[in-house]
């Protein structure tokens, strides 16, 4: 492929940058685009891309990193399972009752977000609903939709005890997620403690930076959680069980 | 549908963000229009990977930005099919196709938008392949996964299927004319 040659197609230049293809073709591409700036434009596009991608994700999602201990544990100490090749990948996603959200307090048909739940148990993952059982050392991993935008998004539990815990975001800051295509995988992950009963969780995403101690000693404290204004919420309960021995 | 991910497999998808996750970018830049739509479409394929991943499913690891390419080409059309908003930007990049028709001007980018979404998903991606991504038809067919043959009867239907819009279209101009 010389400058005379019709320039490559994206591909072809990608191709190029990553050193992929058959070598003859390889090189015509790269002999077309040291004598054509059109091309060698466009091949400087891609490398920015490249460069600016790699720079604004130095790390994989943490969805994609191995799970830290931490993020896996809740407050009491249980079992520790074989978590390195465990990842809840079955969805179950549900909205609340009636497909209903609530939007700052006031109803909102259809549109609303979606919280969905991934179970994993003894290295294999159950689908789930609301009500659906679960079991202490259960691992959990959570994901959002239906908002649209960049939204700040947490995840709350009431357990059967009457203690609310923050289940995300699992570090200090705010988190937040670009909503409003498929659902959003909420880093980091949860396992369950021997706390028997119904396990309450609520999604939230708003508008602005929110604040989880807050709101989980209000939800501990009133044991329900009406969305604070500028954000929607989902809810559901899991049911848990203790393990019957065998 | 019981699934887990290995840690080889986790390893593997985050080598393949890491180094190719641009080539989704640039996908999702060029087919919806948008960073944001390209960073959720880098997040959607990957979500879709793992998923794989989980239940069995190989990456092939030969040309990964090649295989990349195809599989955020696929997912990007399958959003533009489910957004009337993204159908439009592409029925703008497609429309000198049609030669300066009345269905290529933006009045009447709808129509065009909405047949695109109802073109079959292979016709769909032969035109876009052909026609904005500038491919030949030996690349278009390895993307595809088909003969250079079957590429160029994709081609050949689903221009036909747009020039008869097309022609619909005009015959409405004129008759409103």
């Amino acid at each position: 492929m010389t400058p005379a040659d019709p320039c490559p197609s994206e591909l072809r230049l990608v191709q190029l940058d990553a050193g992929e293809g058959a070598a003859p073709v390889a090189a015509r591409a790269a002999a077309h685009v040291t004598g054509c700036r059109r091309c060698q434009a466009r091949r400087a596009e891609i490398a920015a891309v490249r460069r600016q991608v790699a720079a604004s994700s130095a790390s994989p999602p943490s969805w994609l990193a191995p799970p830290a201990r931490r993020s896996w544990r809740r407050r009491a100490v249980v079992p520790a399972l074989a978590m390195a090749a465990a990842l809840a990948l079955v969805v179950v996603g549900w909205r609340g009752p009636g497909g209903i959200a609530t939007d700052g307090g006031e109803r909102r048909k259809g549109g609303g977000l979606v919280l969905t739940v991934y179970i994993h148990r003894d290295g294999a993952v159950v689908p789930g609903a609301d009500g659906a059982p679960v079991f202490p050392a259960d691992q959990l991993r959570f994901a959002l939709s239906g908002a649209v935008g960049a939204r700040y998004v947490a995840v709350l539990s009431l357990d059967g005890g009457g203690r609310a815990s923050v289940y995300a975001p699992v570090d200090a800051g705010p988190l937040r997620l670009q909503l409003g295509g498929p659902r959003q995988l909420v880093p980091g992950a949860i396992e369950l403690d021997d706390v028997i009963g119904p396990e309450r969780l609520i999604g939230l995403a708003c508008d602005r930076p929110i604040a989880v101690a807050a709101l989980r000693a209000r939800l501990e404290a009133d044991r329900a959680l009406p969305p604070p204004a500028g954000c929607v919420s989902a809810e559901l309960t899991l049911d848990k069980r203790a393990r019957v021995q065998p | 549908m019981p699934a887990t991910l290995s840690a080889d497999s986790r390893a593997a998808l985050a080598r393949l963000y890491r180094d190719h996750g641009y080539v989704v970018v640039l996908r999702g830049r060029r087919l919806l229009g948008s960073d944001a739509e390209a960073q959720e479409l880098l997040h959607d394929v990957f979500d879709t990977l793992v998923q794989r991943a989980a239940a069995g499913e190989s990456t092939p690891m030969d040309e990964p930005a090649a295989w990349l390419y195809a599989v955020a080409t696929r997912r990007a059309l399958t959003r533009i099919r489910d957004s009337s908003r993204r159908a439009h930007l592409l029925a703008a990049q497609l429309a000198p196709m049609l030669d300066g028709s009345p269905a290529a001007s933006t009045g009447r980018a709808a129509e065009l938008a909405d047949l695109l979404a109802q073109l079959p998903a292979d016709e769909l991606r032969a035109i876009v392949h052909f026609h904005v991504d500038e491919f030949t038809h030996d690349e278009i067919a390895a993307q595809l996964g088909c003969s250079r043959r079957h590429v160029g009867n994709l081609l050949g239907r689903g221009r036909q299927a747009l020039h008869a819009l097309a022609g619909a279209i005009e015959e409405e101009t004129h008759d409103a004319c």
